[in-house]
């Protein structure tokens, strides 16, 4: 089945039957315990897609355990904590690591140790080495950055000439780069050394991964890692291992893209379904709305120092490999109220969704996500479609030993 | 013929990344330049009344991403358009030769029903730049073997010329609308059928 969904995705137009049709899969999936739906569905007459439509939410509906209260955000990693996870060689054990995951999505990380333990977060550094180790791994990547960067830097005029797939993405770079967070005090000026910054890394990363290539949304992911890391060589192997994780959602067919935003769907159907009707009627329940919020981890949506909080429990891949799109649900729950307005159109739930830019309460909204992630990851048989998307069994919320 | 309905006429701006797309909405719509704008990631829309004519309309514009690989998803937004303006850099030769590419997907995607009379408007943006690689003519020329598309240059960091190539825009989008209204509208609501054997049946007619 994932492919009819794509093939219809190419008629626009239509896109009501496509949802119908969706709907008759995932109907299929959950009245069979939710590994069917090999075979092509049988073409659905518009009467029974809309029975289809009302099982599926009925059945998942009678499935969803009940919505534990949100539980408040814990203060973010010390310094103190963090050193307590780690050995005397500087190690982090396969136990601590995963305390250390969930400790920072139960409270992220504070500011002034954000430098040294993103580069964990992003796989930069090996939780598994030692400090020596990770020295000399350090010093190696350094070398390895140098050689990258030279290659593009010594490229002969004759050579870029004749090389059109390096000066469209140069090209690319050079333009999103003059436009990336200048409203940033940081990047605000056109001789900024961190706008140079911002080219040679992403340069850079052409040379390093020239398959993916530049694709717009990775300057504005570098920024912020820039902006935290404050050097050029460490950013890049930052952004490597961030690009390691996400660089699906930028591949040139979008299909992954497309997946994510059909999961959203389905998420949103099982959890208000009355929403979901609404945004059918009004045409958006494509739920393309969510495009931007998704392919950038909400970085339009948010300043720099909410966006580490954010960002920092997505990485930790606590609950779910895909978290944002928890996250995004929380949006669309909070904001669903402001958006069933009957004079609204299309056009007025895009409006509202693009004004929601730097108008939303972060915390409440991280305790919204985990109570909905908590609450899908409890379904007894989860669609088929959903299940990579919660880590099962779900980790318990994470609590401080107790005091002796 | 002053009750008439109110009129909104919806325009998709496309073409290649750092054309200047949301710079000329942006001008157009709220007189206003700057160098801070973000590349577009998604679709973004803003909206103008305007007089054409003697009529008052609403234009809501919208704007998408350039990199091509998003517009797959992009199309989503352009259903119901009125016109669709194609926008180049003249200092960028490149942004030129994909206008025969935006126009095509254009077409393909939005399905207009005559699409050799859909309206579009081609902007060669960007005039207050010393390097300009697109002489005046060869981009005339493309717009004259496209059925004769409306051409114009513009700047929109100077608000050169915003204003008029969005006065036609306006203008080419309400006779569309107009002919619109006076055409059949294809059958649009379905059958209501008992069982899903007529339907299979009527199917393999012919």
């Amino acid at each position: 089945p994932p492919d009819s969904e794509q093939l219809l995705e190419r008629r626009p137009v239509e896109t009501n039957d496509e949802e119908e049709e969706i709907s008759t899969i995932t109907c299929k999936d959950i009245e069979t315990g939710g590994n069917t739906a090999k075979s092509k569905p049988d073409v659905a007459t518009p009467e029974q897609s809309l029975i289809s439509d009302f099982q599926i939410v009925t059945n998942l509906q009678g499935q969803l355990p009940p919505r534990l209260p949100p539980r408040p955000r814990l203060p973010p990693l010390s310094r103190e904590e963090w050193e307590s996870y780690r050995e005397i060689d500087g190690r982090v054990s396969k136990e601590n690591e995963e305390k250390f995951r969930a400790r920072v999505f139960a409270g992220s990380i504070d500011h002034s140790i954000r430098r040294e333990v993103w580069k964990y977060l992003l796989g930069y550094f090996r939780f598994d080495a030692t400090d020596i180790e990770r020295m000399e791994e350090q010093k190696a990547k350094e070398r390895e950055y140098e050689v990258m960067k030279k290659q593009w830097e010594s490229f002969l005029p004759q050579q870029e000439a004749n090389f059109a797939r390096w000066r469209e993405l140069r090209n690319l770079v050079e333009k999103d780069v003059i436009r990336t967070d200048r409203d940033v005090e940081l990047f605000h000026s056109v001789s900024s050394p961190q706008l140079k910054q911002l080219q040679n890394i992403l340069k850079t990363y052409i040379m390093y991964n020239m398959d993916l290539g530049y694709v717009q949304g990775m300057s504005d992911l570098l920024s912020v890692i820039l902006a935290i890391m404050e050097n050029e060589v460490d950013s890049f192997w930052c952004f490597v291992g961030l690009m390691d994780m996400i660089h699906d959602r930028f591949e040139i067919t979008q299909e992954f893209m497309r997946l994510r935003i059909k999961q959203l769907r389905t998420l949103l159907k099982v959890s208000d379904p009355e929403f979901y009707k609404y945004l059918g009627e009004k045409d958006s329940n494509n739920l393309y709305l969510s495009f931007r919020w998704l392919l950038v981890d909400f970085k339009r949506e948010f300043q720099f120092s909410d966006l580490m909080i954010l960002w920092e429990v997505f990485w930790t891949l606590h609950l779910s490999p895909d978290y944002p799109l928890f996250f995004a649900l929380a949006i669309i729950e909070k904001e669903r109220n402001n958006m069933m307005d009957p004079k609204f159109d299309f056009s007025d739930i895009i409006a509202h969704i693009n004004g929601l830019s730097k108008n939303l309460q972060l915390e409440e909204l991280l305790e919204k996500a985990e109570s909905i992630c908590r609450q899908v990851g409890a379904v007894d048989h989860l669609p088929e479609e959903l299940q990579p998307l919660v880590r099962q069994p779900l980790p318990p919320p994470f609590t401080f030993p107790s005091a002796k | 013929m002053s009750a008439r309905r109110k009129v909104l006429l919806k325009v998709i701006i496309l073409g290649d990344s750092g054309v200047g797309k949301t710079s000329l909405m942006n001008q157009y719509v709220n007189k206003k330049f700057t160098s801070q704008y973000k590349a577009t990631i998604g679709a973004d829309f803003l909206t103008k009344e305007v007089m054409v004519d003697d009529r008052l309309v609403t234009m809501q514009i919208w704007d998408t991403a350039g990199q091509e690989r998003f517009q797959s998803l992009g199309v989503a937004f352009y259903r119901g358009a009125d016109c669709c303006v194609l926008v180049y850099d003249v200092t960028n030769a490149n942004t030129f030769k994909t206008l025969d590419s935006w126009r095509d997907e254009f077409l393909i995607q939005a399905s207009p029903r005559d699409p050799e009379n859909f309206p579009f408007v081609v902007i060669g943006n960007k005039i207050d730049l010393e390097n300009r690689q697109v002489p005046a003519r060869r981009a005339q020329n493309w717009c004259e073997s496209k059925n004769n598309i409306p051409y114009y240059e513009t700047s929109a960091k100077e608000a050169v010329n915003v204003d008029q190539a969005f006065q036609k825009i306006a203008r080419d989008a309400l006779a569309k609308e107009n002919d619109d209204i006076y055409k059949p509208q294809v059958a649009s609501v379905p059958d209501i059928r008992l069982d899903s054997n007529t339907k299979q049946k009527s199917g393999k007619c012919c």
